[in-house]
C-alpha cells in the first residue's frame, strides 16, 4: 500500500505563498478594473474660491448642483440654465423633495449679486440644505 | 526530465508558473486588443503648472469606440432625446390648444357685444314690435278699416324685413359703403312712417275717447309708441355707426386684417395645424425640432391675440384697439441645429460628439420653448398651477372666463386712486374671488401644495361677494402712523401664521426692469412687454439715452433693499418701470396692500389689477389701501412705476386683514 508522499514529510505546515499569489492576483484584478469617477455635475471652467475651514463631504449623487461663473452665468447640474428655468426648478424641488443637498459651485471671480440672488431664491424656497463648495488644500491637491 | 516533474510537484513554483502563464495571456490580449490596453494601463503625463514647475499626472485615456460603437451609441442617445422632444412637442401643442381655447371663448363673448349685434338685436326687436301692431290692426274691425294707415303699415312692415336681411346677410366688417348708405335710409323712413302713423293713430284714439273698443286701439297705440322710440334709437346707432370714426375704425381692421393676412403667407403659417399625436410620434430628431420651433413661433401669436382678446374684453375697447396696444411677445427658438441634427450617422468620435452637443442643445432649448407655452397657457386661464382648468368642460370654461373677465373689468375702475381722499380703503375681496373662480365658502384656488402640505384655500373672514366685512374693517378711510411703520415694518415676502403679529411687511426683494419713455398722455394706455408676459431672461431696447441717444439694453435687475422705499436702478426722468416679485401665503389669506409711489404707479396681483394712481404725485405712505386676496402658494406681483420730472420711488406693504384695524 502507497503512502502519500506528503506524509513522509515530517515538518508540516501550512504554505502561505499560494495564498499571497491569490491576494496579489485579486489586487491585480481590482486595480485593473477600478475605474475613476468623474464628477459630472461639475463645471469645468470654474476656479474655486480657496478656504482654509471647509469640511470634506462624501460625493452625492442625488445631490443639486447650481453653480455661477465669473461672467455670472448659471449652471444646473453641470448645464447652462437661465434663471427663468432655475427659479422653477427650484419651485419643482420645494414641491417634490424640500430637504434635497444643494450644493452651490462658484468661482472666485463670480459676481456677488449674482450669488445673493440665487441664495434669495433658495431662501424664498424655502431650500435650506444648501453648501458652497470651496477649494482647499488639505482635500485637492 | 524528472527534475522538472519534482519541480512541479513543488507548490511554489507551480504558483510561478501559473502567474507567468496569466501574465503571458494578459499580455497577449492587451497586445491584440488595443480597447483594452487603453483603458488598463494608466499613463503619466508631465506637465508644467502655474508657477512653472515640472507636474507628473495620470493621464486616463478612455477606450476609443470604432465606427460600429459610435454608431451604437449615436443611436440610443437620438432615442432617448427623441422621447424627450416628441414629450416637449406635445406640451407645446397642448399649451397652444388651450390658448386657443380661452381665446376663443373671450372672442365669443366679444361678438356677442359688438355694435353690430347690437344693430342685428335691435331690428329683431323692431321686427317683433311691427307684427305685433300688424296683428293687432288685423284684429280690429276699427283699425283694418283704417286704410292709409294700413297701406302705412304694410311698407313699415317691408322696410324692416329689408333691414333685417341687410343685417342678417353681412358682417359688420364686410358691409360695402353703399348698403351702409341704404341700410342708413331704410331705417330713416321707417323711423318717419312709425312717427307718422302713430301721430294718426294717437288722433284717432282722442276723437273715439268714450267709444267701449277704445282700449284695444290704445294698446296698439303703446305698442306704436314702443316701435316709434326704438326705431328712432336705431336710426341713432346706424348714424353712430356710420360716422366718420366708425368708418376709420373699419378701414383700420381693413388694413390689419390684410397686415396679418400677408405676414402670415409670407412666413408659412397661413394653414398651420397643431400635429395629433401619431404625427409626432412618426417624426425624427430633425423634424420634431423644426416643429416645435413653429408650434413656438405659432404660439406667440397665439397668445398676443389671446392677451388682445382679455383686454378687449376687460377695457371694453375693440379687439382692434386692442391688438394695437398688446406687444407681440417673441420667444427664442433655440439655435438652428438642421445641419447638425441631420448628421445622425457619425463614424468618428469628433462627429460623435458634435451630434451629442446638438442633441443636448436640441432638448434645452425645447424644454424652455415648452416651459414658456406652459406658462402662457397658465396666464391664459388664469390658473396659477393649470390645475384649475383641468376637466373643465367648455361651458364651465366658457363661464369661468366670462366671470373673470367681468371681475377684472370691475376692478380695474376700483383700483383707480385718483380723485380719492388720502388713506381711502377699498375692498376688492369680492371682485378678486370671483376672478379666481373661487366659492365664497371656501375650496377652489389653485395654489401650490407643497411638500405633501396641503394648503387651505379657504378665507378666514366672514365675506360675501358684496364687500359686507366685519365693522372693524368696513371704514371708508384708514389712518395710520407713518413714521411707526417706517420704524417697525419688517422686509420679507412670506406670509405665515405668524404674519398677523407681525403687522406690515414690505416686499424687499424685486426684479426690476426699465427705463421706457413715458408717454405724455394716458400713459397708461401704453402697455410695455412685461404687462403681456413676465419674462426674467427676455431683454429690451428702452428709451433713449439723454446723453448717448442710442436706445438702451433692458434686462431684469435683481434688487434687495433695506429700505422700505425702493429706487429703480438707472433712474431717469420721463421712464417707466417695472418690479416683479412673488409673494408666498401659507393659506388662502385676506391682506391689505398699501401702494405708495413718486410719480404713478399701478400694480398686478395675480395679473388681476389692485392700484392704479395717476398724477405726478409725491410718495405717501397712505396715499390708500386695498383689501384684496391672495392664493394659497405663491402671488406674482407686478409694479408698473412712472417717473415724472425728478426723483422716482415706491414701494409695497401688505398686512393679513386680522392684524390691522382699518
Amino acid at each position: 500500500m502507497s503512502r502519500s508522499r506528503y506524509e513522509e514529510d515530517e515538518d508540516v505546515a501550512l504554505s502561505m505563498s499560494p495564498l499571497i499569489d491569490c491576494v496579489f492576483l485579486l489586487l491585480i484584478f481590482f486595480l485593473v478594473t477600478t475605474m475613476l469617477k468623474q464628477d459630472l455635475k461639475e463645471v469645468e471652467h470654474l476656479q474655486l474660491p480657496a478656504s482654509r475651514s471647509s469640511l470634506e463631504v462624501p460625493p452625492d449623487d442625488s445631490m443639486l448642483v447650481i453653480a455661477i461663473d465669473a461672467d455670472a452665468d448659471i449652471y444646473l447640474e453641470g448645464e447652462l440654465t437661465t434663471r427663468s428655468e432655475l427659479l422653477d426648478r427650484l419651485r419643482q424641488v420645494e414641491q417634490e423633495e424640500p430637504d434635497r443637498r444643494i450644493r452651490l459651485d462658484t468661482d472666485g471671480e463670480t459676481p456677488f449679486y449674482r450669488l445673493v440672488e440665487v441664495l434669495d431664491a433658495l431662501n424664498f424656497r424655502n431650500l435650506n440644505n444648501v453648501g458652497v463648495r470651496t477649494y482647499h488644500e488639505k482635500y485637492d491637491d | 526530465m524528472i527534475d522538472v516533474l519534482k519541480l512541479l510537484r513543488k507548490p511554489l513554483f507551480f504558483a510561478f508558473l501559473l502567474t507567468s502563464a496569466l501574465t503571458l495571456i494578459l499580455s497577449i490580449l492587451l497586445y491584440l486588443n488595443e480597447d483594452l490596453r487603453t483603458s488598463t494601463f494608466v499613463l503619466l503625463e508631465k506637465t508644467l503648472n502655474e508657477e512653472g514647475e515640472e507636474e507628473v499626472r495620470v493621464k486616463i485615456e478612455k477606450p476609443k469606440p470604432n465606427e460600429r460603437q459610435v454608431r451604437e451609441i449615436a443611436r440610443n442617445q437620438e432615442r432617448k432625446k427623441e422621447e424627450s422632444l416628441e414629450e416637449k412637442a406635445k406640451e407645446i401643442r397642448d399649451a397652444i390648444r388651450k390658448i386657443q381655447e380661452t381665446t376663443d371663448v373671450l372672442e365669443m363673448e366679444l361678438e356677442e357685444f359688438s355694435e353690430w349685434n347690437q344693430l342685428g338685436r335691435m331690428a329683431k326687436e323692431i321686427q317683433s314690435l311691427i307684427d305685433r301692431v300688424d296683428q293687432n290692426f288685423q284684429s280690429n274691425e276699427h283699425l283694418a278699416s283704417l286704410t292709409p294707415l294700413v297701406e302705412r303699415l304694410a311698407t313699415i312692415g317691408s322696410l324692416g324685413e329689408q333691414i333685417n336681411n341687410d343685417i342678417e346677410a353681412f358682417t359688420e366688417a364686410d358691409l360695402p359703403p353703399g348698403e351702409q348708405k341704404g341700410l342708413l335710409d331704410d331705417a330713416r323712413v321707417l323711423r318717419d312712417k312709425v312717427y307718422d302713423v302713430l301721430v294718426k293713430l294717437d288722433q284717432e284714439v282722442n276723437r273715439l275717447e268714450n267709444q267701449p273698443h277704445v282700449t284695444e286701439i290704445r294698446v296698439t297705440r303703446d305698442t306704436l309708441r314702443d316701435l316709434n322710440d326704438v326705431s328712432r334709437r336705431f336710426v341713432n346707432e346706424i348714424e353712430r355707426f356710420h360716422s366718420e370714426e366708425a368708418s376709420l375704425e373699419m378701414e383700420a381692421l381693413a388694413e390689419l386684417e390684410s397686415a396679418l393676412l400677408a405676414d402670415l403667407l409670407a412666413n408659412g403659417i397661413e394653414g398651420f395645424m397643431l400635429p395629433e399625436d401619431e404625427t409626432i410620434e412618426e417624426m425624427e430628431v430633425p423634424e420634431l425640432y423644426e416643429l416645435i420651433q413653429e408650434m413656438t413661433a405659432y404660439g406667440d401669436e397665439a397668445f398676443a391675440e389671446n392677451r388682445a382678446a382679455e383686454l378687449a374684453a376687460t377695457e371694453n375697447i375693440s379687439m382692434v384697439e386692442a391688438q394695437e396696444q398688446v406687444y407681440a411677445p417673441e420667444t427664442h427658438t433655440g439655435p438652428d441645429l438642421s445641419d447638425s441634427l441631420s448628421n445622425n450617422q457619425p463614424s468618428t468620435l469628433e462627429q460623435f460628439q458634435n451630434y451629442s452637443e446638438a442633441l443636448n442643445q436640441a432638448e434645452q432649448a425645447a424644454g424652455n420653448m415648452a416651459r414658456t407655452a406652459q406658462n402662457r397657457a397658465q396666464q391664459a386661464t388664469g390658473s396659477q398651477s393649470g390645475a384649475a382648468s383641468e376637466g373643465q368642460t367648455a361651458q364651465q370654461l366658457q363661464e369661468a372666463l366670462r366671470q373673470r373677465a367681468g371681475a377684472m373689468g370691475q376692478m380695474n375702475s376700483l383700483a383707480r386712486n385718483q380723485g380719492r381722499a388720502h388713506g381711502n380703503v377699498q375692498d376688492m375681496r369680492g371682485l378678486m374671488m370671483q376672478a379666481y373662480q373661487v366659492d365664497p365658502q371656501g375650496g377652489g384656488g389653485s395654489g401650490e401644495g407643497l411638500d405633501g402640505r396641503v394648503l387651505s384655500h379657504t378665507y378666514q373672514t366672514d365675506l360675501t361677494v358684496s364687500g359686507g366685512t366685519p365693522e372693524s374693517q368696513t371704514s371708508e378711510t384708514a389712518r395710520i402712523d407713518t413714521a411707526k411703520i417706517m420704524r417697525e415694518a419688517l422686509p420679507g415676502r412670506r406670509l405665515d401664521a405668524s404674519a398677523a403679529r407681525k403687522g406690515w411687511i414690505f416686499l424687499d426683494t424685486w426684479y426690476i426692469i426699465g427705463p421706457w419713455q413715458r408717454p405724455r398722455v394716458n400713459s397708461f394706455e401704453t402697455r410695455f412687454p412685461p404687462e403681456i408676459e413676465v419674462d426674467l431672461d427676455q431683454t429690451y431696447l428702452g428709451k433713449k439715452h439723454p446723453n448717448t441717444k442710442e436706445p438702451l439694453n433692458l434686462e431684469w435687475r435683481f434688487i434687495q433693499t433695506e429700505n422700505i422705499r425702493v429706487n429703480p436702478p438707472d433712474e431717469l426722468s420721463d421712464s417707466v418701470y417695472y418690479a416683479y416679485t412673488e409673494v408666498f401665503a401659507e393659506r388662502a389669506m385676506e391682506v391689505v396692500v398699501a401702494v405708495a409711489s413718486d410719480d404713478m404707479a399701478k400694480l398686478w396681483v395675480n395679473d388681476l389689477v389692485v392700484w392704479e394712481d395717476e398724477g405726478l404725485s409725491p410718495w405717501r405712505l397712505d396715499e390708500g389701501f386695498r383689501r384684496i386676496l391672495l392664493k394659497a402658494g405663491y402671488n406674482k406681483v407686478l409694479c408698473r412705476i412712472e417717473n415724472g420730472p425728478s426723483v422716482c420711488y415706491f414701494s409695497v406693504l401688505f398686512s393679513p386683514i386680522e392684524g390691522l384695524n382699518l
